[in-house]
């Protein structure tokens, strides 16, 4: 199928239509997800997001998107590589409080980029994080492919 | 320790008969708890209790006096030896109700020997009385959960943790090694890993990606912390014991 693709606007529209349609599929698959987040922490930006609000507060995404990069990035990642005596700095990470759980999962293809999910309650981080690895794979070798595939051709 | 036999037989009643193939029937583990403290409760002379699954793996009990003097379950051991910095029925507790119920928990079978204990008993061992154990059991299936101390609790599940408290270690437990690392990170990133949560009772994981190694866990609760490395296969627990113990009020 040949796509109507005229020039890195619009391919880069689509690039990002595909995305958010798989990060809003992975969130509907983790119960009790109530946002996704795909960040970039190199950038501290969010690329994209999915939440069950209509138009969630960008402030909330981007104190995610920071609290990702203070987690697995900087002097806390070090630290914590050091502490577990790891090769690498941490991949994963939980944070319980408030009554909300938030967890956190680096791109095992991209260090820079994460996703990170904020959860009900009630709901079960470990089976997040479970559909968080197994979904990370189907979602961002294709950002990473189409981005490169733009860039070779702009 | 003559009812031996009669606790054996319970224990294959609770466990094995009714245990489904791959479901854990944590159900069963407070009728197992409750036959293990009338077994406490009736052993006056030192013995090692034996608690060993369907794996081969064991949990050991050591009972004199109606007390628990010393705990080994996956996790590591915990000692009932007094010292000055750290309560030894806390420890005890929190192991009983952490790695030790865990144990408990994920086990299909379950059966129990008992036994003259390997070593002499410490005299300083003093350990836990069968009734603060159970009060403290009972405690943690109430509402009363709220006022278990989630950062002697997660020391529990430690290989190695330390307390803080006002950002000064005031306790350590564990492999001196990894104790070691620990102390590395209480003078630097721990204060930064602090600082991620936005104040208030919190719990902080960290580790590889996967289910394998070690986790690096921050826990704060009422003005104190723990640093904690243990197991990923504790993750589960902690989690559950942070969004348990840790009381609404002292979330922010």
């Amino acid at each position: 199928m040949h796509l109507p693709v005229e020039g890195g606007r619009i391919s880069t529209r689509l690039r990002a239509m595909a995305l958010s349609r798989r990060i809003q599929s992975l969130r509907g698959s983790i119960p009790g997800c109530r946002s996704l987040v795909y960040a970039d922490l190199s950038a501290r930006l969010v690329l994209c997001s999915d939440s069950d609000l209509p138009r969630p507060p960008q402030e909330a995404l981007d104190a995610l998107c920071l609290r990702a990069v203070r987690l697995m990035t900087g002097p806390v990642a070090e630290a914590a590589r050091m502490a577990l005596a790891a090769d690498l700095p941490p991949g994963e990470a939980v944070v319980v409080q408030g009554g909300g759980i938030e967890v956190f999962l680096r791109a095992p293809t991209a260090s820079d980029e994460a996703l990170c999910a904020v959860l009900d309650p009630a709901a079960d981080p470990e089976v997040a994080l479970a559909l968080l690895r197994g979904g990370i794979d189907a979602i961002l070798p294709g950002v990473t492919e189409h981005a490169a595939t733009a860039d070779r051709g702009q | 320790m003559g009812g031996l036999d009669r606790l054996n037989s319970k224990l294959a009643k609770l466990k094995g008969a009714d245990a489904e193939d791959d479901q854990i029937v944590t159900g069963a583990t407070e009728g197992i708890i409750a036959a293990l403290l009338a077994e406490i409760e009736e052993t006056i002379l030192p013995r090692d209790m034996v608690l060993t699954n369907e794996r081969g793996e064991q949990a050991l009990l050591v009972v004199v006096g109606r007390r628990v003097v010393h705990l080994e379950a996956p996790g590591g051991p915990v000692s009932g030896v007094a010292d000055a910095e750290d309560d030894p029925a806390a420890r005890l507790i929190a192991a009983f109700t952490g790695p030790f119920r865990t144990f408990l928990d994920q086990a299909r079978e379950i059966s129990i020997d008992a036994m003259r204990p390997h070593h002499r008993v410490d005299p300083t061992e003093i350990g836990c009385s069968v009734e603060t154990l159970a009060a403290a059991i009972t405690a943690v299936g109430t509402d009363e959960a709220a006022e278990i101390d989630p950062v002697t609790a997660g020391l529990g599940h430690a290989v190695a943790g330390l307390r803080l408290a006002g950002g000064e270690i005031v306790a350590r437990t564990g492999d001196p090694a990894l104790v070691t690392r620990l102390e590395g990170l209480a003078g630097g990133g721990a204060a930064g890993l602090g600082q991620v949560a936005a104040g208030g009772a919190s719990c902080t994981l960290l580790g590889p990606a996967g289910d394998g190694g070690l986790i690096l866990v921050r826990i704060e609760a009422r003005g104190e912390a723990a640093l904690i490395l243990a197991p990923a296969a504790a993750r589960a627990g902690l989690i559950a014991l942070c969004r348990t113990a840790v009381p609404s009020a002292d979330r922010s």
